[in-house]
């Protein structure tokens, strides 16, 4: 079977650092020699055959944060956790992460074991044959002129021995073509929510000493927002990112009011 | 709340969460549990949530709310055990 990556994501308990956990781990869809195609998707023993990696974060906000990998960087990061600090974000060292939902795409990159058959201004790579070696794919890189030029790839059609790319094809129209990797992406969201947390744990902690009329309402309204807090992070880990923005929202709304809450 | 205080508070909430759990499978089909019961359980939900995140090497709590939830859970827990 085909490689399928996978990835964990975690924040630092000071909201500084985000830390992904590659857990493709080994065996019939993870990095290891009973690849299809064989001995080509090996990220430990006898071969390390990742080229490369690239690690794309998009903030709440739309900025895009882009680290690229070299191939020795890239193994480490398949066998222990790649923390992406603050400072790699642009940020000064005491500040915390910009807040709300974060999207991670982790994508290593492989040699193929065949050539394709790419066409300038053309969508459409096409190949000879053995399909297994393109499924799965995410996302195609060619090298123009020594620069690493990437691809989306939106689907594979094995039965026609092709497959296609977001974007047109940018160079050269080439027959045979074999300078290029493929990477096979794992994205994952997490929120960094330090706000809320916050929010939350203060205000429970008010509780032993609150003079609320409806303390036991308040005590509801915090159980309900802590299962709201883990349901965000549950929908987080499974990439459903418009719920764990509505949870996110909900429960800033909630954070912004004031500390009573008899009435929500 | 220091460190000895903080692990005992965590045992007596854990200890009492698991007596009302099981008070309350028992008495759920007899509609017997109390609601200030269940109220109490939902407090030692919440003060155990803070306690694990918040322990005392993270200073973001006061130590009069430290103290304040921990007397808060002797009280609790002391009827429920």
């Amino acid at each position: 079977m085909a490689l399928s990556t996978k990835i964990n994501l975690s924040v630092s308990t000071d909201w500084k650092s985000i830390i992904i956990t590659d857990s493709t781990g080994y065996g019939i869809t993870g990095y290891g020699s009973n690849q299809d195609p064989v001995g080509l998707r090996e990220a430990s023993g006898s071969g390390t055959d990742i080229i490369s990696t690239r690690i794309i974060l998009t903030s709440p906000s739309d900025t895009i944060y882009t680290f690229d990998l070299n191939a020795s960087q890239a193994y480490t990061a398949t066998i222990s956790p790649y923390t992406i600090t603050n400072v790699a974000l642009g940020l000064n060292v005491d500040e915390i992460i910009e807040e709300g939902i974060w999207k991670v795409s982790y994508t290593p990159y492989f040699a193929n074991s065949q050539s394709i058959n790419v066409t300038n201004n053309s969508t459409t790579v096409t190949y000879s044959a053995s399909p297994q070696s393109f499924t799965n794919i995410a996302k195609l890189k060619t090298n123009v002129s020594g620069t690493a030029v990437y691809y989306d790839v939106t689907a594979i059609n094995p039965s026609t021995n092709n497959f296609t790319l977001a974007t047109p094809y940018a160079a050269t129209t080439t027959v045979g073509y074999t300078n290029y990797n493929v990477g096979y992406e794992a994205t994952e969201l997490i929120p960094i929510s330090k706000t809320i947390k916050d929010c939350l744990d203060s205000r429970v902690a008010a509780l032993p000493q609150s003079n609320c009329p409806c303390k036991d309402k308040q005590v509801n309204t915090l159980m309900n927002n802590y299962l709201l807090y883990d349901a965000m992070f549950i929908n987080a880990m499974f990439n459903n990112e418009p719920k764990a923005i509505q949870l996110y929202d909900i429960l800033s709304n909630y954070c912004s009011d004031s500390d009573c809450k008899c009435n929500g | 709340m220091d460190k000895t205080q903080n692990l005992s508070a965590i045992n007596n909430i854990n200890l009492s969460i698991q007596k009302i759990s099981n008070n309350f499978v028992n008495k759920l089909s007899f509609g017997i549990i109390s609601k200030q019961c269940l109220d109490e359980a939902k407090l030692l939900y919440l003060y155990s949530r803070i306690l694990k995140d918040r322990n005392f090497i993270n200073d973001y709590l006061t130590e009069d709310e430290y103290n304040a939830i921990y007397i808060d859970v002797q009280r609790i827990t002391k009827k429920t055990i």
